[in-house]
């Protein structure tokens, strides 16, 4: 018979009362097991729709194209880089959701000036333009050799619908004539002034075949934005690396308020429950004093009575933290079903909960080191009684 | 040369109650040679309990000196003292004071599990030492399953688990029936026979009395010879 098994029959003797104590770590666990996924989900949320309405996290340009300038954050391009960075890029540098190419042309649409941007359809929306508001029509697709999407500015300049043809024709002196397939509006007024054709025609019309003017790269994670762009001149060469700042900051800005916000509530669930331990554990010592002066008296040390106290608290702990982690499962399981079936359809599937391995784990671990702190003091105090005062104890 | 197994030298003991000084002791000289049963006599109040708290080390005195065995208590630590009690004296309270969570055979086991002894050893013992106070048949019981006769023979079974030089036991026979009574002190006067431990008990019951090798009556905090 171990100390171990001394401290879980005193436990077992007291049913309800470890029963209760349990009970007090379990919902301080769940609960955080709820917030952390709750977090993890904000976050992956954040994350995606960062990703949706930002626009690229970071730019590369070729290297002749001047730095930004404060008073005009617009940058126009100059020169060209090599179409096959992108590929470069997204497979030598991890943390790189998506890159997109695109090339910047001055040409006339119905001989009117305009800036043509060749681009690449299936990742353009994702990493380079962000959210935009399809007026007319549809965006581009991979198979419109021949179609052409406006921005809404260029749209009601060329009085140019969905259905009817443009004529482009560049300093290369190659006319053709394009059917518009959509008009859209964007945040950014720049985008609106532009006429998009896919890339490889853009490269046809204006000689530059396999050339881009610049490439927009979508991180996974918005945290890893600097370190994604310090990677890049060691990929590839002759360019410049714009970090869209705003995107950054507000990416970390909000994660921030979520963390702060999860990890207060967190904290004040677990101060509850940690409360319940100092009391049962301190209940428990007051009701066993006798038994603790009978221990000394047999020969006990301070250091041993100490050590039996203490592994109660422990065993509460690994208890409620395991058996929170489990319930805290649960509720990220079911919860999200009830609020569903009480009719809040669109608030719960909004609602996204992630459970990983590493919320749970700190659950855990947050749980246990709480029990083992709440039980030092009623076990620093059982240690330090006086024999003869705790034999003479009713 | 007779051995001394418990040797006081003027000593006292003042307790605090509030700002009111009680004091239980008032200056106890004695020396107790080994393999006597001492009783030690007196009324409820006297200082009988305090003595033996002494002799056991689980209380201090306010001054004077206390050895037993040869050490010398006043000198030792919490610690110390701990370990010396492990090691040398074992305890019979009135009210048995057994851990009504474990057996019969585990509390009988708790100072050889302080004292680090292998588990089939301190088991052999254990059953051993309850086998010889009578209840090789009680063994997996626990104390609310046990008459208080029974009860009181297992905390002699774990006085004597760390075979102790000196075994104090505070009214034994106090809650048990006079039977019952006489049957223990069989027990105890078997046991100062065949192992030679001493045994100081504390008792104002005359048959107790009469079974002692050596009687010391204290009134008031000193010795009256």
């Amino acid at each position: 018979m171990s100390i171990w098994v001394m401290s879980f029959r005193s436990l077992r003797r007291r049913r309800l009362r470890t029963t209760l104590t349990v009970l007090g770590v379990v919902a301080g666990v769940t609960m955080m097991v709820f917030l952390l996924a709750l977090a993890q989900g904000m976050n992956n949320q954040l994350s995606e729709e960062i990703r949706q309405n930002g626009g690229a996290d970071i730019m590369v340009y070729s290297v002749k194209t001047p730095a930004p300038d404060p008073h005009n954050p617009v940058i126009n391009p100059t020169g060209v880089i090599n179409e096959s960075y992108a590929e470069i890029l997204k497979n030598k540098i991890s943390g790189i959701y998506v890159v997109s190419s695109a090339l910047s042309v001055n040409g006339l649409v119905n001989k009117t000036q305009c800036t043509i941007s060749g681009i690449e359809p299936d990742t353009f929306v994702l990493a380079l333009m962000g959210t935009q508001n399809m007026i007319s029509g549809t965006f581009l697709n991979s198979s419109n050799t021949n179609g052409v999407v406006l921005g809404k500015t260029l749209s009601d300049s060329l009085r140019a619908m969905v259905g009817d043809n443009v004529v482009i024709s560049t300093a290369t002196n190659k006319s053709q004539y394009f059917a518009v397939v959509g008009v859209f509006e964007s945040a950014s007024s720049a985008m609106n002034t532009r006429l998009y054709i896919r890339l490889d025609i853009a490269q046809n019309l204006s000689n530059e075949d396999g050339l881009v003017t610049n490439i927009g790269v979508k991180c996974t994670n918005p945290d890893e934005v600097g370190y994604v762009a310090s990677m890049i001149p060691n990929e590839v060469s002759g360019v410049r690396v714009i970090v869209q700042q705003a995107v950054v900051e507000q990416a970390t800005q909000l994660r921030d308020t979520v963390t702060v916000f999860v990890g207060a509530i967190g904290a004040v669930a677990l101060t509850a429950g940690s409360f319940g331990v100092v009391n049962t554990t301190m209940m428990s010592m007051f009701e066993r004093t006798r038994e603790i002066g009978i221990l000394k008296a047999v020969g006990a040390r301070g250091s041993k009575i100490l050590g039996m106290f203490w592994t109660e608290a422990l065993l509460i702990g690994l208890l409620g933290g395991a058996v929170g982690c489990l319930t805290g499962i649960a509720a990220t399981c079911v919860i999200p079903k009830i609020v569903s079936s009480m009719g809040g359809g669109a608030m719960a599937s909004s609602i996204s909960l992630v459970v990983t391995p590493t919320g749970i784990g700190t659950a855990f671990a947050i749980g246990v080191t709480v029990c083992v702190i709440a039980g030092l003091y009623p076990a620093w105090r059982a240690a330090r009684m006086k024999t003869v005062e705790a034999l003479r104890h009713d | 040369m007779i051995e001394t197994v418990v040797e006081t030298n003027n000593l006292t003991k003042v307790y605090e109650r509030g700002k009111v000084e009680v004091p239980a002791l008032r200056g106890i000289t004695i020396r107790i040679p080994r393999g006597e049963i001492v009783c030690i006599a007196g009324s409820s109040g006297s200082g009988k309990t305090t003595l033996l708290n002494l002799m056991g080390g689980i209380d201090t005195p306010t001054s004077g000196e206390i050895s037993v065995t040869g050490t010398n208590l006043t000198k030792l630590g919490q610690t110390g003292l701990a370990d010396f009690r492990l090691k040398n004296v074992g305890f019979v309270f009135q009210f048995y004071n057994l851990i009504p969570t474990l057996t019969a055979l585990e509390n009988t086991e708790i100072p050889l599990i302080l004292a680090k002894v292998s588990k089939e050893e301190r088991q052999a013992r254990s059953k051993k030492l309850l086998e010889l106070v009578g209840l090789e048949h009680r063994i997996m019981h626990k104390p609310d399953e046990l008459s208080g006769g029974e009860q009181q023979r297992v905390a002699i079974a774990r006085a004597l688990a760390n075979e102790p030089s000196l075994v104090l036991a505070d009214e034994p026979t106090g809650d048990l029936d006079s039977h019952t009574a006489a049957d223990l002190m069989d027990l105890v006067t078997e046991l100062n026979k065949t192992k030679r431990q001493t045994f100081i008990i504390s008792t104002h019951d005359q048959h107790v009395i009469q079974r002692g090798t050596k009687i010391y009556i204290i009134k008031d905090g000193k010795i009256e010879e």
